[in-house]
């Protein structure tokens, strides 16, 4: 997917549908390490509580 | 001493642990197997075709011959731009974070969305670069429009490395100095910051290093294939040392080999030579260091 917009970027015109779908492309990817990210944190943030519930 | 007389009577579990830790070591040992065996191949091939010449001159006969000059210029000048930006506003979120934020939920949004900025792929901060500086705010493929977008790059890296060498600095330094009357300001001005400088030096240089290595931010918002003249204003476009690596390893054919080499080794004395630069800030820092 990265390597797609790379690519394709520089051969499309401006405002074309083409155009926009590699913006899309850029939101999936986005969105991916967004949603990876919020889980990482979501389970990190659960230890953390639990740890600090059992310590005190 | 006595606790090898410990372990010795069950020596089958001695023995396992033996074997156990003489594979991890050389494990570890592996790890630098390829990072010395890259930069001995780029030194064996790229060195020949260093030379005043190379290093200086304009590139000639569609890049096929001279020098990569405006490359190596092009390179210097988004890392200083991406410098400009970033570190004042990294070390400010830093420092409002490690220091003054409360924990709260907005805080904890604040955290989430630094560590997904580091996480995204660099060519989703070209598009971005592209859709917002380019276009949007009208600046045009230059270096302002590139060094924006790597700036946006290298601040979770900056904030992070800040944060926690702030951090390292002992919370006594902070009551002592907060009980001879300081305010909360001057403390972090005059006892936090200069406890933790050569951390965050470390943190900037990282960062910036990652900065002058990356090709695809620049991609779209200010790199271009070639220029005849060195860019004299940053609403210029401008050469750079890894897009000029991609453009002639791929795009141009029948490319000496050499300059190619050559192009790689100059990126990699570049890059490396920083993250020297850091090593030593750091390890200097640590032996002078008194907590």
């Amino acid at each position: 997917m990265t390597a797609t917009i790379a690519s394709e970027m520089g051969e499309v015109s401006g405002g074309s549908p083409h155009y926009h779908v590699l913006f899309f492309i850029g939101i999936v990817l986005f969105l991916i390490t967004l949603g990876v990210n919020v889980m990482a944190s979501r389970i990190a943030f659960r230890q953390r509580k639990r740890s600090e519930r059992v310590l005190s | 001493m006595k606790s090898d007389k410990l372990i010795t009577p069950r020596s089958s579990a001695y023995l396992v642990e033996r074997i156990g830790f003489s594979t991890l070591a050389i494990l570890s040992f592996l790890l630098a197997v390829p990072i010395i065996g890259v930069i001995l191949y780029i030194i064996i091939h790229g060195a020949p075709a260093i030379s005043w010449e190379f290093l200086s001159r304009m590139p000639s006969d569609g890049m096929k011959a001279g020098g990569i000059l405006p490359a190596i210029v092009g390179t210097f000048y988004l890392t200083l731009g991406t410098a400009i930006f970033s570190v004042p506003l990294g070390i400010a979120a830093a420092i409002y974070l490690s220091e003054y934020a409360p924990e709260n939920r907005l805080t904890r949004i604040i955290r989430i969305a630094i560590i997904n900025l580091a996480g995204i792929p660099s060519i989703v901060y070209g598009l971005f670069g592209l859709g917002l500086f380019v276009i949007f705010l009208k600046l045009g493929t230059s270096i302002l429009a590139a060094s924006l977008t790597l700036s946006i790059m290298t601040l979770p890296v900056i904030i992070t490395t800040t944060e926690e060498s702030l951090r390292a600095v002992p919370y006594a330094f902070r009551v002592v100095s907060t009980s001879l009357g300081t305010s909360r300001w001057q403390t972090i001005r005059r006892v936090v910051l200069p406890q933790a400088v050569p951390g965050i030096l470390t943190g900037v240089i990282l960062g910036l290093e990652r900065a002058a290595g990356e090709t695809a931010p620049i991609l779209f918002t200010g790199a271009t294939f070639f220029l005849p003249h060195l860019p004299n204003s940053p609403l210029d476009a401008t050469m750079a040392l890894p897009y000029h690596l991609f453009v002639i390893s791929t795009q141009v054919p029948g490319m000496p080999i050499q300059i190619q080499y050559g192009t790689v080794l100059v990126l990699l004395v570049f890059v490396l030579g920083m993250n020297i630069v850091a090593t030593v800030i750091r390890s200097r820092a640590r032996a002078r260091r008194q907590w």
